[in-house]
């Protein structure tokens, strides 16, 4: 079946290292595309040499060559005659995305128009060991939101010789991005919780996020009456998944977030005589 | 020469390949069906063609005039003249319009006219299998290729094949497929750049 999003047009900076690490040095990196395949067969506004969209960039696969007798296609510039006959689509493993073929065409300045379309890459397998590294990096990136962080009793008081209770969740959280050009899913476990009751003790790490009472697994005991914030931090572990591929590849090194509750004050609740009896009801 | 098998297939719209086959190596050991086919079972003698499976001309269907637009109507209306060509095209094996219709990239569409050819140039009868199609989802435009992409169902009536001492080849039960069918245009008229299943997740 031919692939419908036959041209992607890379609309965003190149990182330079993802660049190298897929492609090769092409002398191109720093260049950042903004336009649209559209726009490069219908923009014609001269643009200066300095601008950024000097040089245009797209895949599609060379399979795709086979369409390039339709009246309306743009993918006559980049199939050259040769690509067309040979226009077949890789047989990728069943763990391998295909990545389309690449290439690039210079803007003249003066024009306006795109010069002949070069290809820079021909169409490969990508396999996830190929994208771990920018994985890692993506994976730094991440806008982790911080894991919830709940105390028990809820209402900013404690006691002290008795179990505060701390908990949290434990659920993933998933991103959808491109790596290299490739869609993937990245998702974010929660792999280890540290818990700082504030109160000079030594960290708490758990891999278990605790839960409420009396379910609860995690708590801390003061000892003094006074006041704390708590903090958590949480370790989260990566995984990618390729668009349309089951397998989900860990991602190397971790993230963390940190959390802090509110400000709690530690009472010391004492043993009293009264005189009068105790209110009941 | 020993009967043809007789197969029911689930799905006789694009399933045509190994009928063809069938029909030209009718003396020979039978295909085993594809995966497309949905039960496969041996021939029948008491069972004879109904009344569906009549020797009736079929007229070819009108080209729509909507086929005369360049949009997503002249699409459609291109994707349901092609599809309801079938029983036409079967009964009579006359493929031109198919021929001018199927895009190169078009396998489905290579199998069925090789079919058609197939069972005339074995002097097998096909009956039944009127044709129709409902659009479910259309898709924008592709702007780099002017591919208009729907997702259709085809529904099929029992369709028949026998071959030519009248013993049949091919008796389908009604049907209906979902399929995605991509449309482009080539010298400004539309072709069938695809059809093929939906992908999943989609």
């Amino acid at each position: 079946m031919i692939s419908l999003l036959v041209v992607t047009v890379l609309s965003q900076s190149f990182d330079t290292s993802d660049w190298d690490n897929l492609a090769g040095n092409t002398g191109n990196a720093s260049v950042t595309v903004s336009v649209s395949h559209e726009n490069r067969h219908q923009d014609g506004r001269a643009r200066g040499a300095s601008d950024p969209s000097d040089v245009v960039y797209w895949r599609h696969s060379q399979g795709m060559c086979r369409l390039v007798d339709l009246d309306d296609a743009g993918l006559a510039t980049s199939c050259a005659d040769d690509t067309e006959l040979r226009g077949r689509d890789l047989d990728c493993a069943a763990d391998e995305y295909e990545l389309d073929a690449l290439y690039a065409a210079d803007r003249d300045p003066a024009t306006g128009e795109l010069g002949r379309p070069r290809l820079l890459e021909p169409s490969r397998c990508i396999a996830p060991s190929d994208l771990a590294a920018a994985a890692a990096r993506e994976f730094a990136r991440l806008p982790i939101q911080p894991s919830p962080l709940h105390v028990q009793p809820p209402d900013g008081w404690s006691l002290i010789n008795i179990e505060t209770i701390t908990y949290t969740d434990d659920q993933p959280q998933t991103f959808d991005t491109e790596l290299l050009g490739v869609p993937v899913t990245l998702r974010a476990t929660p792999a280890e919780f540290t818990w700082d009751y504030d109160d000079h003790s030594p960290a708490v790490t758990t891999t278990d996020p605790g839960g409420e009472y009396p379910d609860h697994t995690v708590s801390h005991t003061y000892t003094r009456p006074g006041t704390a914030t708590i903090g958590l931090t949480t370790t989260w572990s990566g995984q990618f998944q390729i668009t349309g591929l089951p397998a989900w590849t860990p991602v190397p090194g971790e993230a963390t977030t940190a959390t802090t509750a509110d400000l709690i004050t530690i009472h010391d609740a004492r043993s009293r005589l009264v005189e009068d009896s105790l209110p009941t009801g | 020469m020993s009967h043809a098998p007789l197969r029911r297939l689930g799905v006789p719209f694009l399933a045509a390949v190994m009928i063809a086959a069938t029909l030209a190596a009718c003396s020979g050991p039978a295909q085993e069906p594809s995966s497309d086919a949905a039960t496969y079972t041996r021939p029948d003698p008491t069972r004879s063609p109904s009344p569906s499976a009549s020797a009736t001309e079929v007229e070819k269907p009108e080209r729509p005039a909507a086929m005369e637009k360049k949009d997503a109507e002249g699409a459609a209306a291109a994707a349901e003249y092609f599809v309801e060509l079938y029983p036409y095209v079967m009964r009579t094996g006359d493929v031109a319009e198919w021929l001018s219709m199927a895009h190169r990239t078009c396998e489905s569409c290579s199998d069925m006219i090789t079919q058609a050819v197939e069972i005339k140039s074995a002097k097998a009868h096909a009956a039944g299998g009127q044709t129709s199609l409902n659009v479910l989802d259309e898709y924008p435009r592709d702007a780099s290729t002017g591919i208009y992409p729907m997702d259709v169902v085809i529904a099929q009536g029992a369709f028949q094949i026998t071959d030519g001492k009248g013993n049949p080849v091919l008796d389908s039960d009604p049907s209906n497929v979902q399929r995605r069918m991509e449309m482009g245009r080539v010298d400004g008229s539309w072709v069938v750049v695809e059809i093929a299943p939906i992908p999943d997740g989609d």
